[in-house]
């Protein structure tokens, strides 16, 4: 972008590409634009990737500038497609596909040896199903049909595929009868963030059921499995890729769906390799843990790992020490800085991925006045020092509002619960004592003192008719609440507590 | 706005007990602007000493839209807080007692054999007859009982009154659930609480007082009984007492009544349920 600049994603992109020795051209897009620094661009990607700069095409899409001269480029410099016999049994790769409301699942596929025509029955490596093809072509962009596709070629296919769970991307195809070799090892997408979804009224379930289905049809890459919490009822645990895509579905969610959500706050996979004979036997050598309720006693426990990030951040230097301390604070490892210009850092981190799947995006923004960008990928998981954070009331314990945390944040996350329970709770007979405790070890402590004064002065003729009024309304109100113990809590009290507000 | 001042107030309060001899109540407010304990327990010292034998007593409310209001929103006024308020109100309730006046209703002390009789039957499930405009009349009992309004403008009702001999803009039916909740919201502020009698011929028996009492010897567990042989709510229903025959709110419970009531009615509407 000849605006902008380098962004984190450009960094990350390319690292990838490099690593899969892919051929790299280097474009540089939007020349048309005022601002445009496309010579400042070029010392960028020389600066940081050793691009030497008379390899850029400098093009302005929207204008059509230098795309003529980037297409030869495209066809001269990319390598051709490995050119397998067409006499070889059929080997489809399939690497993309969408749904479209009445053809399906659309897949974009790649011919790898033998010849694709329309009588052919297809099956799929990954999940054994069988398919006969419904349409297919090439596309120029549009969807032009052809009747055959030979080794090499890359086209669409329609073959009555239902859901887009069934398009695994990565999958190869055989012709019936004559299984060949899966292309390519796939891994399912490893959702990297849950969040726990709830209808806001228990009545709207079946509606926002429907809704998730729907959405997931198109997004073959969220995870779905039934949650329940005694506080908000049924739900889900939904896994997405990351921030941004949980975002974008809840967004979705909302605004085409018209569905009340509460969405609980994003938790991460947590990796437990389990001690002991008898405890391995019961919950197996490697233990994946989502939900805090499912945490095993540390007893039990050899190793606590948790899912780590490599990250990129890209900065204006001017920013570069707010961004510093912020990084600092979500346990950040500074991996390399590097000037990529005049005036802006590239930074590599690595960052615990509990410590950036809520907020982390947005203080970035916030701290740079939104000239910094971010990027991350998975990087495994390390050993952690893993604590699980409950909330007591009067000693009864609340677990909905149970979190695992890293042993240094513990204290600072049990104080913010415990002043926010204080604040929201309403205060009743008998006082409530709020506690944040690890196993037994209190580690803040909030008092709620007990009502002293809650009466209508008058109670005479027409006041009845409204105490009566206000009564039911309250009552009403009542039975949103939950019990721990002695203490009634408003889901509202929940809600505020435990939803992702962004 | 009041349109008399405190002498006025003194010599009608005089005027009256010549009058009337021992039938006179007087309504007395804390919680007022500026108003400090001391003064409060004065102006209460000073009525007693008159020789009344019954007073209520009630906490200022600021109604929206008042002179007072506005006064309060810009701070032009300050009135005393919850926990000031709360002092007076116990502190008018140990005074009262002392010199003989009983509290036998959150807002209604009187000497022994003066308590109002008319305002009882407010909370015991009576039926009333409201006359004049904006009045209110429960009248009937059990599948029968009535709520009436009568038209809150003086004009219409004058009207209506001339012309049907009647004021009333509106007449309900009240279903069973609301006619003992009403005896739940005014009863529990007696010091002797609900009667079973009442609550029975209240509803014609159709649901029974001490079904609604075993229902909440199933709420607690089987600990609680006091010393006079009441069995105590815990909990949601702490504060609460009863036996086979009276369901009350315990007298350092009484200040805190709206909430206990809340939380009776909850359980109350959970019991009906499950008829």
């Amino acid at each position: 972008d000849a605006n902008q600049g380098v962004q984190a994603q450009t960094v990350s992109n390319f690292y990838q590409a490099f690593a899969n020795n892919l051929e790299i051209i280097p474009v540089i897009n939007k020349i048309d634009l005022p601002n445009a620094d496309p010579e400042g661009v070029r010392e960028q990607l020389f600066t940081l990737f050793e691009i030497e700069p008379d390899k850029c095409f400098l093009v302005s899409a929207k204008l059509g500038t230098g795309v003529l001269q980037l297409l030869d480029a495209v066809v001269e410099h990319v390598p051709p497609p490995p050119s397998n016999s067409r006499e070889s049994p059929l080997q489809i790769f399939l690497f993309d596909s969408w749904f479209d409301k009445y053809k399906g699942a659309v897949n974009m596929v790649q011919i790898n040896q033998g010849i694709l025509t329309e009588s052919c029955q297809i099956v799929s490596c990954k999940t054994n199903k069988e398919y006969g093809i419904k349409d297919m072509g090439l596309l120029t962009p549009e969807q032009e049909e052809f009747p055959a596709l030979y080794p090499g070629q890359v086209g669409y296919i329609t073959c009555n595929m239902k859901t887009a769970k069934e398009a695994v991307i990565g999958d190869t195809f055989y012709l019936k009868n004559n299984p060949q070799p899966p292309l390519m090892e796939i891994e399912a997408c490893k959702p990297m963030l849950f969040a726990g979804i709830y209808p806001l009224n228990p009545s709207e379930y079946k509606d926002l059921r429907g809704a998730i289905e729907k959405l997931c049809l198109n997004d073959a890459s969220v995870s779905v499995s039934n949650e329940s919490s005694p506080a908000l009822g049924s739900g889900w645990r939904l896994g997405f890729l990351g921030v941004l895509h949980m975002e974008v579905f809840s967004q979705r969610l909302e605004q085409e769906y018209n569905a009340e959500v509460i969405l609980t706050n994003p938790s991460v996979p947590y990796k437990l390799v389990i001690k002991g004979e008898k405890n391995i036997k019961e919950l197996g050598r490697i233990k994946m843990v989502q939900n805090p309720s499912d945490w095993p006693e540390n007893v039990k426990v050899e190793k606590f790992m948790e899912p780590m990030v490599s990250a990129t951040i890209i900065t204006p230097a001017d920013y570069l020490s707010p961004l510093l301390e912020l990084c600092n604070e979500r346990r950040g490892e500074q991996i390399s800085i590097v000037n990529i210009d005049q005036t802006r850092l590239s930074m590599q981190y690595k960052f615990p991925l509990n410590e950036i799947a809520t907020d982390f995006f947005d203080a970035l923004k916030a701290l740079s006045s939104g000239y910094a960008s971010f990027d991350y990928e998975d990087a495994g998981y390390e050993e952690s020092n893993l604590v699980k954070l409950e909330v007591k009331l009067n000693g009864d314990t609340v677990e909905e509002l149970s979190s695992i945390v890293h042993a240094s944040k513990a204290v600072s996350k049990g104080k913010m619960i415990v002043g926010r329970l204080v604040e929201e709770l309403p205060r009743q007979q008998f006082a409530i004592a709020v506690q944040a405790a690890i196993g037994k070890k209190i580690l803040a402590r909030g008092d709620l003192k007990a009502l002293r004064k809650d009466v209508t002065a008058k109670c005479y003729g027409g006041d009845i008719s409204r105490k009566m009024k206000l009564l039911k309304f309250q009552a009403e109100g009542k039975k949103r609440m939950r019990s721990i113990g002695n203490v009634s809590i408003s889901k509202d009290t929940f809600v505020n507590i435990l939803s992702n507000k962004r | 706005n009041r349109d008399h001042d405190a002498a006025t107030a003194k010599t009608t309060l005089a005027k009256c007990l010549d009058v009337f001899g021992e039938n006179v109540s007087v309504d007395l407010i804390f919680g007022a602007p500026s108003q400090s304990i001391s003064e409060w327990l004065g102006d209460l010292t000073f009525v007693i000493d008159q020789g009344v034998n019954h007073v209520s007593s009630y906490q200022l409310t600021v109604e929206r839209g008042t002179k007072l209001a506005r006064q309060v929103n810009s701070s032009q006024v300050s009135l005393p807080d919850s926990h000031q308020a709360a002092e007076m109100y116990l502190e008018a309730v140990q005074l009262l007692k002392s010199r003989g006046l009983e509290r036998y209703e959150i807002s209604n002390f009187g000497r022994i054999g003066y308590e109002c009789q008319h305002n009882i039957g407010y909370w015991s499930g009576g039926q009333y007859l409201g006359l004049g405009p904006g009045a209110h009349s429960r009248l009937g009992v059990g599948s029968d009982r009535r709520s009436l309004i009568n038209h809150p403008s003086p004009e219409i009702w004058h009207t209506q009154v001339t012309r049907k001999g009647h004021g009333t803009a509106k007449e309900v039916v009240l279903d069973l659930k609301t006619v003992l909740g009403e005896l739940i919201v005014t009863g529990l502020r007696r010091s002797e609480g609900i009667i079973s009698s009442d609550w029975d011929n209240l509803c014609q028996r159709k649901i029974l007082f001490v079904d609604f009492v075993k229902y909440l010897n199933n709420q607690t567990r089987p600990t609680g009984t006091n010393t006079a042989g009441f069995r105590m709510g815990q909990g949601q229903l702490e504060g609460l007492l009863w036996s086979d025959r009276q369901l009350k709110i315990s007298r350092h419970h009484l200040s805190i009544a709206d909430h206990i009531i809340l939380n009776v009615y909850s359980h109350f509407l959970d019991f009906v349920s499950q008829l």
